[in-house]
């Protein structure tokens, strides 16, 4: 090869290459921007908010913490216990009928098991907003509105849940069933036996669940009403809206203990989670 | 010990046009080891697992001893199932694993880890007890699946392929160890596979299954020298009898003679007696009774179109119009692809099938 055109290609080649690094670094920067300076404004008075540099400020000062955690504002202890109780709760409800609902539909053959498993599906299509006034007024017949639970049904049975674990449960070897069986299991310990084999698809389905129900608006908004009953995402929000001054140290304090539980789960679940995407089972 | 009683069993799965099993009967005898061999499909594994509890039957009824197993759930059948595919359990140790049965019939946690321990001695996988199942081998798997199987002394013993995912010398070894287990625990076992070589080793007697019906069930040695139809004498042998399917005519001296495209001979005068002339015959002869032959005196000939060594002995494929047999030679020989090659027979030795299921004609 002519060697001014190789030189010329390497030339090339290293400009693509500084290129593209420049434009990941640019995305990298627009992306991490907000969290920084989210972090550092709770930490900086009032007057130095809206100037994000310095990015870092002089000094930690905790005294939107202080005021945030007394509850001046909003009851914020009691909502970010709120908001972990309702996600737990969610999170688990969802995680458990859905894994055992891909089980059934998955392992046993029953009428009518196409058209429920249809349905399943079309209930993804569905979007959330359409389905809030009916669900209002359930929740008010139950006599449930303005508790935690008018917010922890409606997500309890999802229709995701059902196809992601009835995928998981497809890959699964019938052989592994079947050897509980005749090994002496009742039918409800073979499903128990089950589930450490799909252990990295239920901590990935649990992780995304829990993050989606942590983030979840319209539902707490429409159900609760009590302050104290908040969720923390609401109680946050409203100190955007409801005062003449917002007090933007303190929403962005609140913002980033709020995402505490999520980033901590999704630290201690990240080697499952990849697993799940990899190969879903560990039969 | 309990003998294991099968009485026209029948499998219809809803919108299949012919049953998967079809009026299965079977005496297990207690300490007896039977092997059900067929294709795929043919209906073997079905078998299986209706015996297990994992499949309802349509009709016919199985018992163990004085038991009615049918209706019974798996758990309360008392019976082992080895399976094709590992089914360790992959979280749990190879101990545990072991005494996962156990676990399941509330055995508390030392006295089932003890007898765990020693039936990994038995076995020869004591040094693999704190391993997990990803650590060990196939071989090293099945070996503990079978020890799981041997550990609770179920009443009955079944074995789904358990040999067909290894490689050829752990099937080997495994192979013997079920053959010890089978001269140790006198229970009956039922023994699955799809290589009749497997079957004619390891059972005691064989069910030949083709398309849910029983061919045939005898010992080995029945079984390959009196093959009750063209079906189980082509399946049983590796590989099996070559089949012509021919004519029988009349000589002028009246004796019969078997017409075929690639074959004919005289028959013996038994052969004669035994059979209607005009009548279209299959003749079936299995390699080892094939010999080299001049081309005066031989009655078949053909091209050499592949040649099978194996130790001591080869096998010689060759093909002749539209026919094509297998031959048995010793090791001394001398043929290579595209040589012309004549054979002869003894007369006697053939098997005849006739009729629409080919069965034999017993001499």
């Amino acid at each position: 090869m002519n060697r001014n055109l190789f030189s010329t290609m390497r030339v090339r080649a290293g400009i693509t290459s500084v290129a593209a690094t420049l434009v990941l670094a640019a995305l990298a920067v627009a992306f991490a921007f907000p969290f920084v300076w989210m972090l550092t404004a709770g930490f900086k008075p009032d007057s130095a908010i809206f100037n994000p540099f310095p990015l870092l400020p002089r000094g930690l000062d905790g005294r939107h913490y202080r005021s945030l955690l007394s509850g001046e504002w909003i009851p914020y202890q009691r909502q970010f216990l709120n908001s972990l109780f309702i996600a737990s709760a969610q999170t688990a409800l969802a995680t458990g009928f859905s894994c055992a609902a891909g089980y059934v539909f998955a392992k046993f053959d029953f009428r009518f098991k196409r058209t429920l498993f249809v349905m399943a599906v079309f209930t993804v299509l569905i979007p959330r907003q359409v389905m809030v006034l009916p669900l209002f007024t359930w929740m008010n017949d139950l006599k449930l509105l303005d508790t935690p639970w008018a917010v922890i049904l409606p997500g309890a049975a999802t229709g995701i849940g059902l196809l992601w674990f009835t995928a998981v449960y497809h890959r699964l070897p019938d052989a592994i069933p079947d050897m509980a069986r005749s090994e002496g299991a009742e039918e409800y310990r073979v499903f128990w036996i089950t589930l450490p084999l799909i252990k990295p698809a239920i901590v990935a389905f649990a992780l995304i669940q829990f993050t989606l129900a942590w983030q979840e608006h319209l539902i707490p908004l429409v159900m609760l009403f009590s302050p104290e009953r908040m969720t923390i995402n609401i109680g946050l929000a409203s100190l955007n809206a409801g005062s003449v001054r917002v007090p933007y140290g303190l929403l962005m304090a609140g913002c980033t203990l709020t995402l505490i539980p999520t980033t901590l789960f999704f630290v201690l679940a990240y080697r499952h989670f990849r697993a799940a995407l990899g190969k879903l089972t560990e039969a | 010990m309990a003998a294991f009683s099968i009485r026209n069993l029948e499998k219809r799965y809803p919108g299949a046009p012919v049953p998967a099993l079809r009026d299965f009967s079977l005496e297990v005898g207690s300490g007896e080891l039977v092997a059900i061999v067929g294709p795929s499909g043919c209906g073997k594994s079905t078998l299986l697992r209706m015996l297990a509890g994992l499949e309802a039957e349509t009709a016919g009824e199985i018992r163990l001893g004085e038991r009615v197993l049918t209706g019974l759930p798996p758990k309360d059948r008392d019976l082992a199932l080895m399976f094709q595919s590992y089914t360790l359990l992959p979280h749990l140790s190879v101990e545990e694993n072991l005494a996962f049965g156990l676990k399941l019939r509330g055995e508390p946690r030392p006295s089932r880890l003890e007898k765990a321990r020693a039936i990994a001695k038995t076995l020869g996988i004591e040094s693999l007890l704190r391993r997990l199942p990803s650590e060990i081998s196939g071989g090293e798997r099945q070996r503990a699946a079978l020890g799981r199987a041997i550990l609770r002394s179920p009443a009955a013993f079944l074995f789904d392929e358990p040999l067909s995912s290894l490689d050829a010398q752990m099937r080997l070894q495994l192979r013997v160890e079920i053959q010890r287990l089978h001269q140790r625990v006198r229970v009956p076992m039922l023994f699955v596979t799809h290589d009749q070589g497997e079957a004619l080793t390891l059972g005691d007697r064989v069910v030949v299954l083709d398309r849910g019906v029983m061919q045939q069930v005898a010992s080995p040695e029945e079984l390959y020298r009196r093959p009750a139809n063209a079906f189980v004498a082509s399946f049983i042998g590796a590989p099996g009898m070559n089949l012509f399917k021919g004519r029988i005519e009349t000589n002028e001296n009246g004796s019969a003679r078997f017409v075929s495209p690639a074959l004919s001979y005289d028959l013996t005068p038994a052969q004669t007696a035994a059979i209607k002339p005009h009548t279209a015959i299959t003749v079936g002869l299995r390699p080892e009774h094939l010999r080299r032959a001049d081309a005066s005196e031989a009655l078949l000939r053909g091209e050499v179109t592949a040649v099978e060594r194996q130790a001591g002995q080869a096998t010689l494929y060759v093909q002749s119009g539209d026919v094509s047999f297998a031959a048995r030679v010793g090791e001394d020989f001398s043929a290579r692809p595209g040589d012309f090659s004549g054979w002869t027979f003894d007369p006697a030795a053939v098997s005849l099938f006739a009729g629409p299921g080919e069965t034999r004609i017993d001499l």
